[in-house]
């Protein structure tokens, strides 16, 4: 393991890595146990510097992602034809080779998306529920799925499970007010507004009566 | 909780009104304020000097064009919000819109409040300028807080690079809550406001991170994020306005002076009429409903009967211990409505059945003071209603 590895390695963790360099270090990652652990450490050291709950559970996640990947091969690729001549430039030799990249690119997304993608989602689970063990976000062909929705493998599980990251705006943005009825909140948010329009005193409380209404967004 | 011997007597309640204070007090609050009061008021004879700094606050919200960027601060949580005003000639003009998550915004012209909360869900209300209609409703007044408030001077400091006065309004139990306020030295506006438990910790802040006073083109009103401001709802229906009923949301006219309806009294509480004017308010001869046992120092202040966001009639009374407010809304059972407890950060609420009605409390107040007064509810059919 170079030191340039350790920096190319550093980068890919950091999303800054140079395209051109991003297959040779992800190859490097395949055949270097020790860059592996170093690429769990970014990502741990990144959880733990954004405040959010590291779990052992995740130790040896890309491990896993390949282990899963080989039980569950991506045709990224469609092979080619009797007699069928391939694309200019391209070798029949380098198909197995670029069907590795790409399942490791897969793996590195995945550990990505489990490493920096998912924290909040594991974070705010239940404590009962077990943690997800697996995502992937690159669908078969490799069209890309919305960021907002991956699959995750529970461990013991034997089918994927959805989990939807939901967006914070739009429909799917936590309730305003704790403890009602999602129908209720127009009206609780109506007879709310009606009273600070109302009450004689609500210049005195400064900025809060409107701040609250506005600024307000339960759970978020 | 102990009834409280003064609440208990259930005479109608008129809060002593410190006129200059009335100004400032009754503005929409950072959205802010009726600025059509005029700002030159006499001092009334008996003025408390440490009230004035809120006096001022009141008047900078009501009288001053700015805009700023503020933070609020919730639950560990940080929102940043825009504030926008512009006061031309004694008409406030103001938007308050979050900068995070959900795009929310609420937008005064006038006397005119439209709130957008969530996609196409507008409200749309009346400020109610009870300083202007009634004698009752306004508080502040030193002897009023005593009981149960301690106004305090805190030092200085600075606030978003301006040095502030520290005012404090320390709550003197746990079913309410405190302020403090530091306040620009230049303009007495809130550059920063602590909102307080009985134990003086802080439970949210807001503060601006940047003012601007004066902007380069006072004369232009703020704007409005992209929002269906014509009064259209999910489905094509008009935006629910309580009060006034089918109250025109845009576009938004100038307003005249204040109507000043004259206020009955009925069932031994005072009657307000809505902003619209006398014909616009639907008057309760008598309310069939009384409050006994109110948590101390909370008083009712405020009986008006108003439509709901059908149409049908509801009732209203606010109840006040001369700073913290209290709504209960009484209307027919066959309107859905909260059933147990809620909140919306510092504001809590509480709902249930009552004599074959719905009943809800809102209020910026602890949790165990809205149950409080609910609990407080009496209803009494032979005084009418």
């Amino acid at each position: 393991m170079s030191e340039q590895q350790r920096e190319h390695v550093s980068a890919l963790a950091d999303g800054e890595l140079d395209p051109d360099l991003i297959g040779p270090t992800i190859r490097a990652l395949e055949a270097n146990a020790d860059l592996q652990a170093r690429w769990e450490r970014y990502g741990l050291i990144g959880a733990a510097l954004r405040g959010e709950t590291v779990s052992t559970e995740y130790r040896c996640i890309a491990a896993r992602v390949r282990e899963q990947l080989t039980s569950e091969p991506v045709p990224l690729l469609a092979p080619l034809k009797a007699g069928q001549t391939p694309h200019r430039g391209q070798r029949r030799d380098t198909r197995p080779r670029r069907g590795a990249y790409a399942g490791m690119a897969l793996a590195a997304s995945a550990a990505f998306l489990v490493v920096y993608a998912l924290p909040p989602l594991f974070s705010s689970r239940p404590a009962t529920q077990p943690a997800p063990a697996l995502a992937q976000v690159s669908a078969p062909g490799g069209t890309a799925r919305p960021l907002t929705s991956v699959v995750a493998v529970n461990p013991g599980e034997a089918a994927p499970r959805l989990v939807r990251l939901e967006p914070t705006t739009g429909k799917g943005a936590a309730p305003r007010w704790h403890a009602a009825e999602p129908k209720l909140q127009p009206k609780l948010d109506q007879l709310l507004l009606n009273h600070q329009a109302s009450s004689p005193t609500s210049g005195i409380k400064g900025l809060f009566p409107y701040a609250t209404v506005v600024g307000y967004e339960a759970g978020r | 909780m102990k009834p409280d011997a003064e609440s208990a007597a259930l005479r109608p309640q008129r809060l002593p009104v410190t006129p200059p204070m009335r100004h400032g007090v009754i503005s929409l609050a950072l959205l802010a304020s009726l600025a059509t009061a005029p700002l030159t008021a006499s001092p009334p004879a008996d003025r408390d000097p440490d009230l004035e700094p809120f006096e001022r606050m009141g008047q900078a919200l009501g009288s001053l064009s700015y805009e700023g960027i503020l933070v609020y601060s919730h639950e560990n949580r940080m929102e940043t919000l825009r504030i926008q005003q512009r006061v031309v000639d004694g008409r406030v003009q103001a938007v308050l819109e979050s900068l995070n998550g959900q795009p929310r915004h609420i937008q005064q012209d006038g006397p005119q409040v439209i709130c957008r909360l969530s996609g196409e869900h507008l409200i749309a209300v009346a400020q109610r300028a009870l300083s202007q209609q009634t004698p009752a409703g306004l508080p502040l007044k030193a002897r009023e807080l005593a009981p149960h408030y301690l106004v305090q001077s805190q030092g200085q400091t600075r606030v978003a690079g301006r040095p502030t006065q520290v005012m404090a309004i320390l709550p003197g139990d746990d079913l309410r809550y405190g302020y403090r306020f530091y306040l620009d030295t230049a303009t007495g506006l809130p550059l920063k406001t602590d909102l307080l438990d009985a134990d003086t910790g802080i439970i949210e802040q807001i503060m601006f991170t940047s003012l601007t006073l004066d902007p380069a083109d006072p004369g232009s009103p703020p704007t409005a994020p992209p929002a269906p401001l014509a009064p259209t709802m999910a489905g094509g229906s008009r935006p629910k306005a309580i009060s006034p009923p089918a109250m025109p949301v845009a576009p938004l006219e100038p307003s005249g002076p204040p109507v000043i309806p004259s206020a009955t009294q009925a069932a031994g509480h005072p009657a307000l009429a809505p902003p619209g004017g006398p014909e616009a308010a639907s008057i309760p001869a008598a309310t069939a409903w009384t409050f006994q046992g109110l948590p101390p120092g909370f008083l009712l202040a405020v009986t008006e009967r108003i439509p709901d966001a059908a149409g049908n009639p509801m009732e209203h009374f606010i109840i006040s211990d001369g700073l913290a407010t209290i709504s209960v809304y009484v209307e027919s059972a066959a309107q859905e409505g909260l059933n147990g407890p809620s909140r919306i950060g510092a504001i809590h609420a509480q709902g249930g059945k009552i004599a074959g009605h719905q009943v809800t409390v809102v209020g910026e107040v602890p949790a165990r003071t809205v149950a409080a007064v609910l609990s407080a509810l009496r209803h009494q059919p032979e005084t009418g209603g």
